[in-house]
Protein backbone atom coordinates (compact mmCIF):
# COMPACT_ATOMS: atom_id res chain seq x y z
CA UNK A 1 0.00 0.00 0.00
CA UNK A 2 1.35 3.41 -0.94
CA UNK A 3 1.89 5.96 1.77
CA UNK A 4 2.64 9.65 2.19
CA UNK A 5 4.26 11.07 5.29
CA UNK A 6 3.77 7.76 7.02
CA UNK A 7 0.04 7.65 6.33
CA UNK A 8 -1.60 5.03 4.15
CA UNK A 9 -3.00 6.79 1.06
CA UNK A 10 -6.44 5.53 2.02
CA UNK A 11 -6.03 7.73 5.09
CA UNK A 12 -4.70 10.74 3.21
CA UNK A 13 -6.82 13.29 5.09
CA UNK A 14 -4.54 12.77 8.08
CA UNK A 15 -1.60 14.30 6.22
CA UNK A 16 -1.20 18.05 6.53
CA UNK A 17 -2.18 19.76 3.30
CA UNK A 18 -4.31 16.91 1.94
CA UNK A 19 -8.10 17.21 2.14
CA UNK A 20 -9.40 14.93 -0.60
CA UNK A 21 -12.88 14.71 0.87
CA UNK A 22 -13.48 18.46 0.88
CA UNK A 23 -14.15 19.29 -2.73
CA UNK A 24 -12.29 20.47 -5.75
CA UNK A 25 -10.83 23.62 -4.27
CA UNK A 26 -8.88 21.56 -1.77
CA UNK A 27 -9.99 23.48 1.31
CA UNK A 28 -13.24 24.08 3.11
CA UNK A 29 -14.45 26.77 5.49
CA UNK A 30 -13.68 26.18 9.13
CA UNK A 31 -16.68 24.75 10.98
CA UNK A 32 -18.51 27.03 13.38
CA UNK A 33 -17.07 26.41 16.81
CA UNK A 34 -18.58 24.02 19.30
CA UNK A 35 -15.95 24.54 21.98
CA UNK A 36 -13.10 26.95 22.60
CA UNK A 37 -12.66 30.26 20.81
CA UNK A 38 -13.21 31.31 17.20
CA UNK A 39 -12.67 34.67 15.49
CA UNK A 40 -14.12 35.95 12.23
CA UNK A 41 -14.21 39.11 10.16
CA UNK A 42 -16.24 40.56 7.31
CA UNK A 43 -14.97 40.40 3.76
CA UNK A 44 -16.92 42.58 1.38
CA UNK A 45 -13.76 43.31 -0.53
CA UNK A 46 -13.57 39.69 -1.60
CA UNK A 47 -12.76 39.21 -5.25
CA UNK A 48 -12.44 35.45 -5.64
CA UNK A 49 -15.81 33.94 -6.67
CA UNK A 50 -14.52 30.41 -6.14
CA UNK A 51 -14.75 30.75 -2.37
CA UNK A 52 -17.40 32.10 -0.06
CA UNK A 53 -17.36 34.63 2.75
CA UNK A 54 -17.44 31.78 5.21
CA UNK A 55 -13.70 31.55 4.61
CA UNK A 56 -13.38 34.63 6.80
CA UNK A 57 -14.20 32.36 9.72
CA UNK A 58 -11.06 31.38 11.58
CA UNK A 59 -10.20 28.03 13.01
CA UNK A 60 -11.45 27.18 16.47
CA UNK A 61 -8.86 26.89 19.20
CA UNK A 62 -9.06 25.17 22.56
CA UNK A 63 -8.41 28.42 24.43
CA UNK A 64 -11.34 29.71 26.48
CA UNK A 65 -11.78 33.22 27.77
CA UNK A 66 -14.03 34.85 30.33
CA UNK A 67 -13.44 38.32 28.93
CA UNK A 68 -12.35 39.51 25.50
CA UNK A 69 -11.73 42.91 23.91
CA UNK A 70 -10.71 44.28 20.55
CA UNK A 71 -10.17 47.67 18.92
CA UNK A 72 -12.18 49.17 16.10
CA UNK A 73 -9.59 49.50 13.41
CA UNK A 74 -7.47 46.34 13.41
CA UNK A 75 -7.78 42.59 13.65
CA UNK A 76 -6.61 42.25 17.21
CA UNK A 77 -8.18 40.48 20.19
CA UNK A 78 -7.04 40.29 23.79
CA UNK A 79 -8.57 37.74 26.14
CA UNK A 80 -8.43 36.99 29.85
CA UNK A 81 -8.71 33.39 30.98
CA UNK A 82 -10.46 32.26 34.16
CA UNK A 83 -7.06 31.85 35.81
CA UNK A 84 -6.11 35.49 35.19
CA UNK A 85 -3.76 34.89 32.27
CA UNK A 86 -3.67 37.42 29.41
CA UNK A 87 -3.65 36.17 25.80
CA UNK A 88 -3.82 37.87 22.42
CA UNK A 89 -4.48 37.15 18.77
CA UNK A 90 -3.45 39.75 16.21
CA UNK A 91 -3.00 39.87 12.46
CA UNK A 92 -1.22 43.22 12.78
CA UNK A 93 0.96 44.58 15.55
CA UNK A 94 0.07 48.24 15.06
CA UNK A 95 -0.47 50.09 18.36
CA UNK A 96 0.90 47.07 20.19
CA UNK A 97 4.29 46.31 18.66
CA UNK A 98 5.91 45.29 21.94
CA UNK A 99 2.99 43.11 22.96
CA UNK A 100 1.91 41.50 19.70
CA UNK A 101 5.22 39.84 18.95
CA UNK A 102 3.59 36.76 17.47
CA UNK A 103 0.97 37.16 14.78
CA UNK A 104 -2.01 35.00 13.76
CA UNK A 105 -1.93 32.67 16.76
CA UNK A 106 -3.33 32.95 20.27
CA UNK A 107 -0.28 33.76 22.36
CA UNK A 108 0.12 34.34 26.07
CA UNK A 109 1.42 37.73 27.17
CA UNK A 110 3.87 37.54 30.04
CA UNK A 111 3.51 35.26 33.04
CA UNK A 112 1.23 37.24 35.36
CA UNK A 113 -2.05 35.74 36.52
CA UNK A 114 -3.77 38.78 37.97
CA UNK A 115 -5.31 40.31 34.84
CA UNK A 116 -8.86 41.30 35.70
CA UNK A 117 -10.34 43.39 32.89
CA UNK A 118 -9.59 44.52 29.34
CA UNK A 119 -11.28 46.98 26.99
CA UNK A 120 -10.63 48.35 23.53
CA UNK A 121 -11.38 51.71 21.97
CA UNK A 122 -10.70 52.80 18.42
CA UNK A 123 -6.90 52.53 18.62
CA UNK A 124 -6.48 52.29 22.39
CA UNK A 125 -6.50 49.52 24.99
CA UNK A 126 -7.16 49.56 28.71
CA UNK A 127 -6.37 46.86 31.28
CA UNK A 128 -6.85 46.24 34.97
CA UNK A 129 -4.23 44.05 36.56
CA UNK A 130 -4.01 43.55 40.30
CA UNK A 131 -6.26 46.57 40.81
CA UNK A 132 -4.03 48.88 38.77
CA UNK A 133 -4.84 50.50 35.42
CA UNK A 134 -2.64 49.92 32.38
CA UNK A 135 -2.88 51.62 28.99
CA UNK A 136 -1.71 50.66 25.50
CA UNK A 137 -2.13 52.34 22.12
CA UNK A 138 -2.50 55.88 20.86
CA UNK A 139 -2.07 58.46 23.60
CA UNK A 140 -2.93 61.64 21.74
CA UNK A 141 -6.57 61.69 22.78
CA UNK A 142 -5.74 61.98 26.50
CA UNK A 143 -7.35 58.61 27.20
CA UNK A 144 -4.30 57.45 29.19
CA UNK A 145 -5.64 59.26 32.23
CA UNK A 146 -2.28 60.51 33.51
CA UNK A 147 -2.13 63.74 31.53
CA UNK A 148 0.37 62.34 29.04
CA UNK A 149 0.01 61.87 25.31
CA UNK A 150 2.61 59.17 24.67
CA UNK A 151 1.64 56.16 22.62
CA UNK A 152 2.38 52.83 24.35
CA UNK A 153 3.25 49.64 22.46
CA UNK A 154 2.68 47.35 25.45
CA UNK A 155 0.55 47.66 28.59
CA UNK A 156 1.99 50.58 30.60
CA UNK A 157 1.15 51.18 34.26
CA UNK A 158 -0.83 54.41 34.54
CA UNK A 159 -2.74 54.45 37.81
CA UNK A 160 -2.27 52.56 41.05
CA UNK A 161 -3.58 55.14 43.52
CA UNK A 162 -7.05 53.53 43.51
CA UNK A 163 -8.09 49.89 43.43
CA UNK A 164 -9.76 49.60 40.05
CA UNK A 165 -12.27 46.90 39.18
CA UNK A 166 -13.61 47.70 35.69
CA UNK A 167 -12.69 49.81 32.68
CA UNK A 168 -14.64 50.58 29.51
CA UNK A 169 -13.43 52.61 26.55
CA UNK A 170 -15.37 54.27 23.77
CA UNK A 171 -13.64 55.71 20.74
CA UNK A 172 -12.34 58.73 22.66
CA UNK A 173 -13.05 58.23 26.36
CA UNK A 174 -11.79 55.98 29.13
CA UNK A 175 -14.27 55.27 31.93
CA UNK A 176 -13.01 53.45 35.02
CA UNK A 177 -14.56 52.30 38.28
CA UNK A 178 -13.00 51.60 41.67
CA UNK A 179 -13.98 49.21 44.47
CA UNK A 180 -16.24 51.84 46.03
CA UNK A 181 -18.17 52.11 42.80
CA UNK A 182 -16.86 55.59 42.08
CA UNK A 183 -16.43 56.63 38.44
CA UNK A 184 -13.45 58.42 36.93
CA UNK A 185 -13.07 59.60 33.34
CA UNK A 186 -10.45 60.65 30.80
CA UNK A 187 -10.67 61.75 27.18
CA UNK A 188 -12.89 64.06 25.17
CA UNK A 189 -15.56 66.01 27.08
CA UNK A 190 -17.81 66.24 24.01
CA UNK A 191 -21.55 66.13 24.86
CA UNK A 192 -20.69 65.93 28.61
CA UNK A 193 -19.54 62.38 27.92
CA UNK A 194 -16.99 62.47 30.75
CA UNK A 195 -19.36 63.78 33.39
CA UNK A 196 -17.30 66.89 34.16
CA UNK A 197 -19.97 69.51 33.56
CA UNK A 198 -18.27 70.77 30.42
CA UNK A 199 -18.18 69.93 26.72
CA UNK A 200 -14.90 71.79 26.25
CA UNK A 201 -11.55 70.11 25.68
CA UNK A 202 -10.44 66.84 27.21
CA UNK A 203 -10.13 65.44 30.70
CA UNK A 204 -6.40 64.77 30.75
CA UNK A 205 -6.00 63.08 34.13
CA UNK A 206 -8.55 60.70 35.59
CA UNK A 207 -11.19 62.92 37.18
CA UNK A 208 -14.19 61.80 39.18
CA UNK A 209 -17.53 62.63 37.59
CA UNK A 210 -19.05 65.79 38.97
CA UNK A 211 -21.79 64.23 41.10
CA UNK A 212 -19.57 61.87 43.10
CA UNK A 213 -21.66 58.73 42.73
CA UNK A 214 -20.75 55.73 44.84
CA UNK A 215 -21.97 52.17 44.58
CA UNK A 216 -21.90 51.88 40.79
CA UNK A 217 -21.86 48.16 40.01
CA UNK A 218 -21.59 48.16 36.21
CA UNK A 219 -20.90 50.71 33.50
CA UNK A 220 -20.47 50.98 29.75
CA UNK A 221 -18.82 53.67 27.68
CA UNK A 222 -20.58 54.53 24.44
CA UNK A 223 -20.41 57.14 21.75
CA UNK A 224 -19.86 60.38 23.71
CA UNK A 225 -21.64 58.95 26.73
CA UNK A 226 -21.40 56.64 29.69
CA UNK A 227 -24.18 54.57 31.22
CA UNK A 228 -23.88 53.37 34.81
CA UNK A 229 -25.85 50.92 36.98
CA UNK A 230 -26.35 51.84 40.63
CA UNK A 231 -28.86 50.11 42.87
CA UNK A 232 -30.35 48.48 39.79
CA UNK A 233 -31.08 51.93 38.38
CA UNK A 234 -29.45 53.63 35.42
CA UNK A 235 -27.47 56.85 35.52
CA UNK A 236 -26.34 58.53 32.32
CA UNK A 237 -24.06 61.31 31.21
CA UNK A 238 -23.52 62.50 27.65
CA UNK A 239 -25.11 62.00 24.27
CA UNK A 240 -28.86 61.39 24.20
CA UNK A 241 -29.64 62.20 20.59
CA UNK A 242 -31.86 59.12 20.22
CA UNK A 243 -33.26 59.34 23.76
CA UNK A 244 -31.41 56.23 24.77
CA UNK A 245 -30.91 57.43 28.36
CA UNK A 246 -34.26 56.38 29.71
CA UNK A 247 -37.83 57.40 30.53
CA UNK A 248 -36.92 60.11 33.03
CA UNK A 249 -35.45 62.35 30.34
CA UNK A 250 -37.83 63.97 27.87
CA UNK A 251 -35.26 65.92 25.85
CA UNK A 252 -32.77 64.57 23.35
CA UNK A 253 -30.16 67.13 24.38
CA UNK A 254 -26.84 65.93 25.74
CA UNK A 255 -27.13 65.15 29.45
CA UNK A 256 -24.95 67.15 31.84
CA UNK A 257 -24.71 64.21 34.24
CA UNK A 258 -24.42 61.65 35.46
CA UNK A 259 -28.03 61.74 36.58
CA UNK A 260 -30.74 59.17 37.18
CA UNK A 261 -32.40 58.31 33.88
CA UNK A 262 -34.18 55.02 34.73
CA UNK A 263 -35.57 54.47 38.21
CA UNK A 264 -36.43 50.79 38.08
CA UNK A 265 -34.26 48.70 40.33
CA UNK A 266 -33.82 45.55 38.25
CA UNK A 267 -30.84 46.33 36.03
CA UNK A 268 -27.68 44.24 36.27
CA UNK A 269 -25.64 45.23 33.20
CA UNK A 270 -25.87 47.80 30.41
CA UNK A 271 -24.30 48.29 27.01
CA UNK A 272 -24.42 51.14 24.50
CA UNK A 273 -25.69 50.32 21.03
CA UNK A 274 -23.72 53.21 19.59
CA UNK A 275 -25.61 56.47 19.89
CA UNK A 276 -28.86 54.75 18.91
CA UNK A 277 -29.91 52.73 21.90
CA UNK A 278 -29.07 51.32 25.31
CA UNK A 279 -29.57 47.65 26.11
CA UNK A 280 -29.80 46.33 29.65
CA UNK A 281 -30.08 42.89 31.23
CA UNK A 282 -32.44 42.60 34.20
CA UNK A 283 -32.18 40.49 37.31
CA UNK A 284 -34.63 38.12 35.63
CA UNK A 285 -32.44 37.72 32.58
CA UNK A 286 -34.70 39.80 30.34
CA UNK A 287 -33.66 42.67 28.08
CA UNK A 288 -34.72 46.30 28.47
CA UNK A 289 -34.07 48.74 25.65
CA UNK A 290 -34.22 52.51 25.24
CA UNK A 291 -33.80 54.52 22.05
CA UNK A 292 -33.86 54.03 18.30
CA UNK A 293 -34.58 50.64 16.74
CA UNK A 294 -34.13 51.13 13.01
CA UNK A 295 -30.62 49.65 13.10
CA UNK A 296 -31.96 46.54 14.78
CA UNK A 297 -30.82 47.33 18.26
CA UNK A 298 -33.62 45.13 19.63
CA UNK A 299 -32.80 41.43 20.12
CA UNK A 300 -36.50 40.67 19.59
CA UNK A 301 -36.06 42.05 16.04
CA UNK A 302 -38.85 44.61 16.36
CA UNK A 303 -38.13 47.99 14.77
CA UNK A 304 -40.34 49.88 17.24
CA UNK A 305 -38.48 52.72 18.96
CA UNK A 306 -38.66 53.06 22.73
CA UNK A 307 -38.04 56.75 23.34
CA UNK A 308 -41.00 57.65 25.53
CA UNK A 309 -41.14 58.95 29.05
CA UNK A 310 -42.70 57.13 32.00
CA UNK A 311 -46.22 55.94 31.23
CA UNK A 312 -46.09 56.47 27.49
CA UNK A 313 -46.81 53.51 25.21
CA UNK A 314 -43.26 53.60 23.87
CA UNK A 315 -41.68 54.06 27.30
CA UNK A 316 -37.93 53.79 27.20
CA UNK A 317 -36.45 50.72 28.89
CA UNK A 318 -39.65 48.70 28.58
CA UNK A 319 -38.88 44.98 28.67
CA UNK A 320 -38.54 43.30 25.29
CA UNK A 321 -40.77 40.36 26.08
CA UNK A 322 -40.25 38.89 22.63
CA UNK A 323 -36.54 38.53 23.32
CA UNK A 324 -37.26 35.99 26.04
CA UNK A 325 -35.18 35.46 29.15
CA UNK A 326 -31.93 33.79 30.04
CA UNK A 327 -29.72 36.64 28.80
CA UNK A 328 -26.37 36.69 30.55
CA UNK A 329 -24.25 38.79 28.21
CA UNK A 330 -24.81 41.74 25.86
CA UNK A 331 -22.34 43.92 24.07
CA UNK A 332 -22.94 46.56 21.42
CA UNK A 333 -21.14 49.41 19.79
CA UNK A 334 -20.69 51.88 17.03
CA UNK A 335 -18.23 51.75 14.20
CA UNK A 336 -16.25 54.72 13.00
CA UNK A 337 -18.75 54.84 10.13
CA UNK A 338 -21.69 55.63 12.40
CA UNK A 339 -23.37 52.28 12.09
CA UNK A 340 -24.11 50.06 15.01
CA UNK A 341 -24.00 46.41 15.99
CA UNK A 342 -24.75 44.11 18.89
CA UNK A 343 -24.16 40.61 20.21
CA UNK A 344 -25.38 38.60 23.13
CA UNK A 345 -25.72 35.27 24.89
CA UNK A 346 -29.07 33.84 25.94
CA UNK A 347 -29.22 30.51 27.74
CA UNK A 348 -25.73 29.85 26.44
CA UNK A 349 -26.71 30.53 22.82
CA UNK A 350 -24.80 33.23 20.92
CA UNK A 351 -26.60 35.86 18.85
CA UNK A 352 -25.47 38.66 16.53
CA UNK A 353 -27.63 41.59 15.43
CA UNK A 354 -27.64 45.16 14.19
CA UNK A 355 -26.87 46.82 10.89
CA UNK A 356 -23.17 46.14 10.77
CA UNK A 357 -23.50 42.52 11.80
CA UNK A 358 -25.20 41.61 8.53
CA UNK A 359 -22.12 40.44 6.65
CA UNK A 360 -20.69 38.82 9.75
CA UNK A 361 -23.88 36.78 9.82
CA UNK A 362 -22.90 35.36 6.43
CA UNK A 363 -19.37 34.71 7.60
CA UNK A 364 -20.80 32.74 10.52
CA UNK A 365 -23.07 30.69 8.29
CA UNK A 366 -26.35 32.63 8.49
CA UNK A 367 -28.32 34.62 5.92
CA UNK A 368 -27.31 38.23 5.32
CA UNK A 369 -29.56 40.28 7.55
CA UNK A 370 -29.46 42.95 10.21
CA UNK A 371 -31.79 40.94 12.40
CA UNK A 372 -30.52 39.09 15.45
CA UNK A 373 -29.70 35.52 14.53
CA UNK A 374 -28.31 32.61 16.48
CA UNK A 375 -24.73 31.60 15.78
CA UNK A 376 -23.98 27.92 15.47
CA UNK A 377 -25.71 25.26 17.50
CA UNK A 378 -23.73 25.29 20.72
CA UNK A 379 -25.37 26.34 23.99
CA UNK A 380 -22.29 26.89 26.10
CA UNK A 381 -21.06 30.30 24.98
CA UNK A 382 -19.48 32.41 27.68
CA UNK A 383 -18.41 35.69 26.06
CA UNK A 384 -18.32 37.47 22.72
CA UNK A 385 -16.25 40.38 21.50
CA UNK A 386 -17.14 42.45 18.46
CA UNK A 387 -15.84 45.68 17.02
CA UNK A 388 -15.07 47.41 13.77
CA UNK A 389 -13.94 50.53 12.02
CA UNK A 390 -16.07 50.25 8.91
CA UNK A 391 -17.96 47.64 6.95
CA UNK A 392 -14.74 45.99 5.81
CA UNK A 393 -13.22 45.85 9.25
CA UNK A 394 -15.90 44.28 11.42
CA UNK A 395 -14.56 41.44 13.49
CA UNK A 396 -15.99 39.16 16.13
CA UNK A 397 -14.77 36.41 18.45
CA UNK A 398 -16.76 33.85 20.39
CA UNK A 399 -15.64 31.83 23.39
CA UNK A 400 -17.35 28.95 25.14
CA UNK A 401 -17.28 27.85 28.76
CA UNK B 1 -12.72 80.60 19.32
CA UNK B 2 -11.00 81.05 15.99
CA UNK B 3 -7.24 81.35 15.71
CA UNK B 4 -4.70 81.43 12.93
CA UNK B 5 -2.66 78.28 12.39
CA UNK B 6 0.26 77.50 10.14
CA UNK B 7 1.50 74.66 8.00
CA UNK B 8 3.88 73.61 10.78
CA UNK B 9 1.25 73.73 13.53
CA UNK B 10 1.19 70.52 15.57
CA UNK B 11 -2.47 69.62 15.78
CA UNK B 12 -1.85 66.68 18.11
CA UNK B 13 0.08 68.54 20.79
CA UNK B 14 -2.77 70.39 22.45
CA UNK B 15 -2.30 72.75 25.37
CA UNK B 16 -3.15 73.07 29.05
CA UNK B 17 -4.19 75.76 31.49
CA UNK B 18 -2.44 75.83 34.89
CA UNK B 19 -5.69 76.89 36.56
CA UNK B 20 -7.31 73.57 35.56
CA UNK B 21 -4.44 71.06 35.57
CA UNK B 22 -6.67 68.04 34.93
CA UNK B 23 -7.88 69.37 31.58
CA UNK B 24 -6.36 69.86 28.12
CA UNK B 25 -7.47 71.35 24.84
CA UNK B 26 -6.98 70.73 21.15
CA UNK B 27 -8.13 72.36 17.97
CA UNK B 28 -11.41 71.09 16.57
CA UNK B 29 -9.51 70.30 13.37
CA UNK B 30 -6.95 67.51 13.16
CA UNK B 31 -4.84 68.91 10.31
CA UNK B 32 -4.33 72.04 8.23
CA UNK B 33 -6.52 70.77 5.40
CA UNK B 34 -9.56 70.84 7.68
CA UNK B 35 -9.01 74.49 8.56
CA UNK B 36 -10.73 77.49 7.06
CA UNK B 37 -8.57 79.19 4.42
CA UNK B 38 -9.09 82.91 3.92
CA UNK B 39 -6.83 85.30 2.04
CA UNK B 40 -3.83 83.04 2.26
CA UNK B 41 -4.23 82.28 5.96
CA UNK B 42 -5.51 79.19 7.76
CA UNK B 43 -7.85 79.37 10.76
CA UNK B 44 -8.67 76.67 13.29
CA UNK B 45 -11.31 76.68 16.00
CA UNK B 46 -11.53 75.40 19.58
CA UNK B 47 -13.90 75.60 22.52
CA UNK B 48 -12.55 77.02 25.78
CA UNK B 49 -14.19 76.05 29.06
CA UNK B 50 -16.55 78.69 30.41
CA UNK B 51 -17.55 78.39 34.06
CA UNK B 52 -20.38 80.61 35.25
CA UNK B 53 -20.11 79.36 38.81
CA UNK B 54 -17.38 77.68 40.85
CA UNK B 55 -16.73 74.08 39.83
CA UNK B 56 -15.00 71.42 41.88
CA UNK B 57 -12.86 68.74 40.26
CA UNK B 58 -11.45 65.68 42.01
CA UNK B 59 -8.64 64.21 39.95
CA UNK B 60 -5.83 61.75 40.43
CA UNK B 61 -2.15 62.48 40.74
CA UNK B 62 0.73 60.17 41.57
CA UNK B 63 0.22 61.17 45.19
CA UNK B 64 -3.50 60.38 45.18
CA UNK B 65 -6.66 62.44 44.93
CA UNK B 66 -6.45 66.17 44.45
CA UNK B 67 -9.54 68.38 44.77
CA UNK B 68 -9.66 71.90 43.38
CA UNK B 69 -12.42 74.45 43.09
CA UNK B 70 -12.10 76.59 40.00
CA UNK B 71 -13.74 80.03 40.13
CA UNK B 72 -16.00 81.36 37.35
CA UNK B 73 -14.10 82.33 34.25
CA UNK B 74 -12.93 81.17 30.84
CA UNK B 75 -10.22 78.51 30.77
CA UNK B 76 -8.15 76.84 28.09
CA UNK B 77 -7.61 80.02 26.15
CA UNK B 78 -4.74 79.79 23.74
CA UNK B 79 -2.12 82.52 23.92
CA UNK B 80 -2.06 84.47 20.69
Amino acid sequence: MASISGQNTSNIDQVDGFFTTQGGSGISPQPVLTSGTQAAQVGESWFNPDVTQTFFRGASTTHKFVKMASIHNYGQFIGIKANGELWYWANSNIYGQAMFTTLNAWTRYGTDTDWEDVTGGQITWGFIKGGDFYFMGYGGWRMRGDGGTATESSPALISSSETWVAVSMSAQTTTIRNTAGEMFFAGYNTDYGTGQGTTSGQTATFTQEQNGLTGVTHHSAGYRRCVMVRGGQIYTTGNNIQRSAGPLIASNSAINGPILTYSGTDIVTVTCFGDDATLAITTGGQVRMAGEANQYSRPDNSTQDQKGTTGQANEAFSILTGAGSGWTFLIAGKTSSSTNWGAGIKNGEAYLGGTYSQVLQVVMGNSQSSTWQRIGTTSNFQCIEMSGGNVNEMHVAFSTS
Amino acid sequence: MKVEVFVDTDFEAGWTDPAVPNMAWNYDQTNIEECEYVDGRYYATYEPMVLTEPHTFTYLTEQGRQTITVPPGTYGLLDE
